[in-house]
């Protein structure tokens, strides 16, 4: 059974390997997708930053105030500063201001212009680190007007929430516009294969690997392009400019929210730093420059057929 | 450090699919109920965002609710998941998840180890005690209340509207650098019942992007299963679709 739905900026698509000896509730199956698909929305109403009600949006619009918030939002932004603190700030989730500046602020979906809760000479130096955490009450407080923004560690967190969902079915493929989480087995009974996107051309493959229990999650420049001309939606917060040393950035880990973090991170720091984050964080990856340079992981490389 | 992410990912996953949204789900409405009661009480906005920008129709996300451009036959109507049980576990064969958790519990607590010397603002060794009395305690949960000193304020959590569909077939056009493409969605009894691309305006032929809805994404190449890194394609048909279910309101 496979089944797609807009969600989350992209088309997300549920394939369950429904195997002939296994026997199923009925309606079992069909509800279990239903429910992984419901994870998706609740993420997205929860966390996105183009509904100035979603909880990500009311914690940014109260600087120097605790703000209770639910698990699933607490436990996301808890992640996200983990990943800013292992990084030294190369994947921030306080960038969300500058994506507004920079064009990104039209809605996904309806086309309609965000609302920042912050005032443009605001926030210029705002950084993960006035973000803090109460882990006793369960709040959120930022010190400075600045924008959370959760991005490809929602998306990922959506992905293995859907995952955990059809955790009964074994073989199961979760596709959120190119990141992935495979389970199992494929229809054939083999492992699952998945092709790595060209950066420059479209249609094509520049790799294939394959994977069983893992996610596979892909950050490229090639994405979301910004109306103002070369820039792209992943901004170096270092830097506050749309990084350029790496086209895309591919990596393979046993979550997607940790394989979408580190693939946007990967991206910002470049081949060489990028490449040392992963192999350091023990996750399979692969970085290609604009000149289709390959650097690979030592797992990554074993994995791909074309040889690093 | 070694591991640390991947461990805290687990962690965090556990953490949130232990909480559940189905717990989540029902402390919001029931906080959205009361807090419309304020509202009408008091009808001076208490958010400084929502008196500004009046909530965007969260249409497309709230639409697909119903989506299924699956192949199969639509499934006999799904309980809403205002109507299931609390417990998410109540559906779902229960032992495989045991599994399953038992298997991310030990990166848990490895973490907490690899985590130490991290200095993270949010301490995450001292959280992931919360992982399991999280569920157990049913945190006050979801509802976003500001507190300030002794002053509370109380704002409602997201509110996530159900949208109705007129029955009857609508298009809408994506585009993309190679060109657009026309989505066709068919909505009957207010559900989604299939969406297709129609026609499209692009470099490549129909043929190669055709076969694409109901599975969309899936098998988009001969030699691969799934595809990672979006596709050009495939947003310009999200965004098709999306605009023809704008029509469908």
């Amino acid at each position: 059974m496979i089944q797609s739905v807009p969600l989350m900026g992209t088309i997300v698509t549920i394939q369950v390997v429904d195997r002939d000896d296994r026997v199923y509730e009925p309606g079992e199956l069909a509800a279990s997708i239903e429910r992984a698909f419901d994870w998706f929305r609740e993420i997205e109403a929860r966390c996105s930053r183009f509904e100035p009600g979603s909880e990500l949006m009311r914690v940014s619009a109260v600087p120097g105030v605790p703000v209770a918030v639910s698990p699933l939002v607490y436990e996301a932004v808890q992640f996200a500063l983990a990943v800013a603190e292992e990084t030294s700030g190369a994947f921030d989730p306080t960038v969300g201001r500058d994506m507004v500046r920079r064009g990104f602020n039209v809605e996904d979906r309806s086309g309609q212009p965000v609302h920042t809760t912050v005032g443009r000479d605001e926030g210029a130096a705002a950084s993960y680190r006035d973000v803090s955490l109460d882990a006793e009450h369960h709040t959120i407080t930022i010190g400075r007007p600045l924008m959370l923004d959760l991005g490809s560690i929602a998306k990922g967190l959506a992905i293995d929430m859907a995952a955990r969902e059809l955790a009964g079915f074994e073989d199961f493929a979760i596709d959120a516009g190119g990141d992935l989480y495979l389970s199992g087995r494929n229809p054939e009974g083999g492992e699952w294969s998945v092709g790595i996107r060209h950066p420059r051309l479209d249609r094509e493959l520049i790799d294939a690997i394959h994977v069983s229990n893992q996610a596979v999650c892909t950050s490229g420049d090639y994405e979301r392009r910004s109306a103002e001309g070369d820039s792209h939606h992943l901004i170096d917060p270092r830097t506050r400019e749309s990084a350029t040393v790496a086209a895309s950035v591919t990596v393979v880990a046993s979550t997607a929210m940790v394989a979408d973090a580190l693939a946007t991170a990967a991206f910002v720091l470049g081949p060489v730093e990028g490449l040392q984050l992963l192999e350091r964080e023990r996750v399979d990856g692969l970085i290609l420059t604009p000149a289709l340079e390959r650097f690979a992981t030592s797992g990554m490389a074993s994995r791909c057929a074309t040889s690093a | 450090m070694s591991n640390g992410l991947v461990a805290l990912s687990s962690v965090a996953v556990l953490a949130v699919y232990t909480a559940g949204y189905q717990r989540t789900r029902s402390a919001a409405q029931q906080f959205d109920g009361e807090a419309l009661e304020r509202r009408a009480a008091a009808p001076v906005a208490m958010h400084p965002a929502a008196a500004i920008v009046p909530p965007p129709s969260p249409v497309e996300a709230r639409a697909s609710a119903d989506a299924v451009p699956g192949k199969l036959p639509a499934p006999a109507p799904l309980p809403s998941r205002d109507q299931r049980p609390a417990n998410p576990s109540s559906q779902t064969p229960s032992k495989p998840r045991e599994v399953a958790e038992a298997r991310d519990a030990r990166p848990a607590a490895s973490s907490s180890v690899a985590t130490g010397d991290v200095a993270t603002p949010a301490a995450p060794a001292e959280s992931q005690p919360a992982v399991a009395p999280l569920a157990a305690t049913s945190q006050p949960g979801t509802d976003v209340i500001a507190s300030e000193g002794s002053h509370r304020t109380e704002l409602a959590a997201p509110p996530i509207p159900k949208v109705q569909y007129k029955d009857g077939t609508y298009t809408g056009w994506g585009t993309s650098r190679h060109g657009d493409i026309q989505a066709s969605v068919v909505i009957e009894g207010g559900r989604i019942m299939s969406a297709t691309i129609a026609q499209c305006l692009t470099r490549y032929s129909c043929s190669w992007i055709a076969p694409l809805p109901p599975e969309v994404v899936a098998r988009q190449s001969a030699e691969v299963d799934y595809v990672s890194g979006a596709t050009e394609s495939t947003n310009a048909f999200y965004y098709g679709v999306l605009e023809a279910l704008g029509k469908a309101k």
